[in-house]
C-alpha cells in the first residue's frame, strides 16, 4: 500500500470574514432575441416569438416575487432590446435591489462580430441602460457561445470590470491582456444551464435532436448538488438560467428547492451581486502581486 | 406586477382553470415530418393506434373522471374516422378545429385560407355537438393578422400561441388561449426508429418523471391562478401503460374543488365577456410593434 502524500492544502477562504462560499446567481433575461431575432425568421413566427416573450412578461416577475421572499440578490444579464420593450418589468430588477449587466443588444454572437461591431452593440446597450434605467452596468456576459479573441480587452477597455462568460474554472481569475491584467472572470458550467435539462421548442428545434425535457425532481436534485459541491469546496458557485426557461409555474419550484438549500447554511454562504465578487477578488489582488 | 391573479378573477371564485384537450392527428403531424411515412406501414402504425385504440381508451379515462374535453381534430381525419368521433367523442365532448389537411396558412392566400377554414368549420360542426368556434394551427407559422381570418371564418378563439398563461385576446377580439409545450404529452413519448422520432432518437423518460412534470405544472398553476391546458394524444397516452398518467393527472386536479374544469369554449367565451384588450406590453402587441419597427427599419 503506498502511503497517499498530503495533497490538501490549507484551507484559507477565499471571501470574506465568516463566508465559507460565494454565490452569484445569475438570469439571462433573454425574451425572444437570439438567432432568430438576428436571422429574422422570428418575424414571420409569433409562436415562437411569444414564447420568449413570456420570459420578461410573465416569468421575470414571479421570479423576483420568489427572490424577494428569499432575501436573496442575483444577477440579470439583460439585451437592451428587452430593456426597450418591458422597461417596467426591467425597472423592478434594479427596485428589488438586484445587478443588471450586459448581455448584447439583440443578443449577438459576439465571435461573429468585428470589433467595431462589438462596440457598437456595448455603446447602444450603455445608453440604453443609461437612459431608460439611470445605470451604467459593469459587467458582461457573452450571449450566443463565444466570444472572438478581442472581446475581453474591448471590454475592460470599456470600463466593464467583470466578465461571466468563460467555462474553465470554479472560482474567479483574472483575464490577461498585453498591458497586463484585464476583466475579472467569473465562471460557470453548462452543468447549472437550465437549457440543458429544461428548454424544449420546437420550429426551431431545441436540444437540436429534440432530446426529452427532464424530470423537475432530478433537475432540482442535480443544481442543489451543483451548490452544495461549490459551497464545501469554498468556491465561488454562478447560474446560467434563464427566466422564460427556468422560471415558468412548475419550475419555480425547483428553483425555490435551491434557494432554500442555499439559505440552509445561512451566513456562511455570501450570496450577491457578480459585480459584488468582482470588485472583492480585484480588492484581495493587487495588481503589483499578481 | 403581482404574481398571483386577483381575486375574483375566474367564476365562481374559482382559483384557476383546467382545460384537457385531446389533438388528434391520425399521423397527420407526423406525415407532415416525413412524407414517406405513408408508404411504410409497420412505421405509420404507430401513429393509426391512436385511432384504433387510444380514442377510445382515453374517453374511458375521461368519463371516470367525469368530465368534458376539448378535441382538436383536422377535417380530413373527421371525414375518415366519422364514426369513431360520433360515437365515441362527440357526444360527451366538445370538438374543434385542427385546420383541414395539415395546410400551412402562412404559405397561401387568404382567400384559399378562408376556404379551409370555413370547409373544416362545417364538416366539424356536422360531426360535433358543440357548434365549432375554436382552431389550434396544426403546421406552419401563424401568419400576420391570422386572427382577423379566423373571426371572419366564424372562430371566435384560438389554441395556438404562446407568450400567457391566462387567456387573452388579439387585436381582432379572437381569444387566445396559450398553450405550452410541456404540457404535452408528444414531446415527451413520441417514438419511432425509421424514419427517427425524435430526430436524436431520445429514450423514452420515466413515466413517473413525466407525470410529476405535470403535477408540478398543475399545482403551480393552482397556486398562481392560471389557466391550465394539458394536451393529450391518443396515440402516446391512450395506451394501456401510460392511461394510468392521465387517471392519476386527472385524480389529483379533480381532488381540488377550487378548479374550474371545464372546456376551452368555456374558458373562450368566459374571457370574451369581458372584454379586456391586452396592455402594450403585452406579447402580442409586442410582437406587432417589433415587426412594424422592422418594416419601418427597412424602409
Amino acid at each position: 500500500m503506498i502511503a497517499k502524500s498530503a495533497t490538501k492544502p490549507a484551507k484559507q477562504s477565499l471571501w470574506p470574514e465568516g463566508r465559507q462560499s460565494a454565490v452569484a446567481l445569475a438570469f439571462d433575461v433573454d425574451g425572444p432575441t437570439g438567432d432568430a431575432m438576428l436571422d429574422g425568421s422570428l418575424l414571420t413566427n409569433p409562436r415562437y416569438f411569444t414564447q420568449g416573450a413570456y420570459g420578461p412578461w410573465r416569468a421575470l416577475p414571479r421570479l423576483l416575487d420568489l427572490l424577494a421572499a428569499y432575501g436573496l440578490k442575483a444577477t440579470f444579464f439583460v439585451p437592451t432590446w428587452v430593456v426597450e420593450h418591458w422597461p417596467s418589468q426591467c425597472e423592478r430588477i434594479l427596485r428589488d435591489m438586484h445587478e443588471v449587466a450586459y448581455h448584447g443588444h439583440y443578443h449577438e454572437v459576439f465571435i461573429d462580430c468585428s470589433r467595431q461591431q462589438q462596440l457598437d452593440i456595448m455603446e447602444r446597450s450603455r445608453h440604453i441602460f443609461q437612459s431608460r434605467m439611470g445605470v451604467t452596468p459593469v459587467g458582461f456576459r457573452t450571449p450566443s457561445g463565444d466570444w472572438s479573441d478581442e472581446t475581453a480587452q474591448l471590454l475592460h477597455e470599456f470600463g466593464v470590470i467583470y466578465s461571466s462568460s468563460m467555462r474553465g474554472d470554479d472560482r474567479p481569475y483574472f483575464h490577461r491582456t498585453p498591458r497586463g491584467r484585464g476583466l475579472v472572470e467569473i465562471p460557470g458550467r453548462w452543468d447549472i444551464d437550465d437549457y440543458t435539462a429544461l428548454a424544449y421548442t420546437e420550429e426551431p428545434d431545441f436540444p437540436i435532436g429534440l432530446d426529452r425535457i427532464s424530470g423537475y425532481a432530478d433537475v432540482q436534485k442535480n443544481w442543489c448538488a451543483e451548490f452544495e459541491g461549490y459551497h464545501r469546496e469554498g468556491l465561488c458557485w454562478t447560474t446560467i438560467l434563464h427566466p422564460k426557461v427556468c422560471a415558468r409555474p412548475g419550475r419555480l419550484a425547483i428553483l425555490e428547492g435551491l434557494f432554500k438549500a442555499i439559505a440552509a447554511h445561512g451566513e456562511s454562504v455570501w450570496a450577491t451581486h457578480c459585480s459584488e465578487i468582482a470588485k472583492w477578488w480585484i480588492a484581495q489582488h493587487p495588481e503589483n502581486a499578481a | 406586477m403581482t404574481s398571483k391573479a386577483f381575486e375574483g378573477f375566474w367564476p365562481q371564485g374559482k382559483t384557476c382553470a383546467a382545460i384537457v384537450s385531446v389533438i388528434f392527428d391520425d399521423g397527420l403531424d407526423a406525415v407532415a415530418q416525413a412524407p414517406d411515412l405513408k408508404g411504410r406501414s409497420k412505421s405509420f402504425s404507430v401513429w393509426q393506434y391512436g385511432a384504433a385504440r387510444g380514442v377510445e381508451r382515453l374517453c374511458n379515462a375521461f368519463a371516470d373522471a367525469e368530465i368534458s374535453t376539448s378535441w382538436f381534430v383536422p377535417g380530413v381525419v373527421a371525414e375518415k374516422h366519422e364514426r369513431l368521433l360520433r360515437e365515441i367523442v362527440a357526444p360527451y365532448h366538445e370538438i374543434e378545429s385542427h385546420g383541414w389537411d395539415f395546410e400551412r396558412y402562412d404559405a397561401m392566400d387568404a382567400s384559399a385560407a378562408m376556404e379551409l377554414l370555413k370547409r373544416s368549420r362545417d364538416r366539424l360542426s356536422a360531426i360535433a355537438s358543440n357548434e365549432v368556434s375554436g382552431f389550434r394551427l396544426a403546421a406552419g407559422n401563424w401568419p400576420r393578422h391570422f386572427d382577423r381570418l379566423l373571426v371572419e371564418a366564424g372562430y371566435s378563439w384560438s389554441a395556438s400561441l404562446n407568450g400567457d398563461d391566462v387567456p387573452y385576446s388579439h387585436s381582432s377580439s379572437l381569444v387566445e388561449i396559450p398553450v405550452h409545450i410541456e404540457l404535452e404529452d408528444r414531446p415527451y413519448f413520441q417514438f419511432n426508429f425509421t424514419p427517427a422520432f425524435p430526430k436524436g432518437q431520445s429514450r423514452i423518460p420515466s413515466y413517473e418523471a413525466v407525470l410529476g412534470n405535470w403535477i408540478a405544472e398543475f399545482d403551480a398553476y393552482r397556486k398562481y391562478g392560471l389557466c391550465y391546458v394539458i394536451q393529450l394524444r391518443p396515440e402516446w397516452t391512450g395506451t394501456p401503460g401510460r392511461i394510468a398518467l392521465v387517471e392519476a393527472l386527472l385524480a389529483h386536479i379533480t381532488s381540488f374543488d377550487d378548479v374550474w374544469l371545464t372546456t376551452a369554449a368555456d374558458v373562450a367565451r368566459w374571457h370574451a365577456s369581458k372584454v379586456i384588450a391586452a396592455p402594450a406590453d403585452h406579447p402580442i402587441n409586442v410582437y406587432e410593434a417589433y415587426v412594424d419597427e422592422e418594416q419601418a427599419r427597412e424602409r
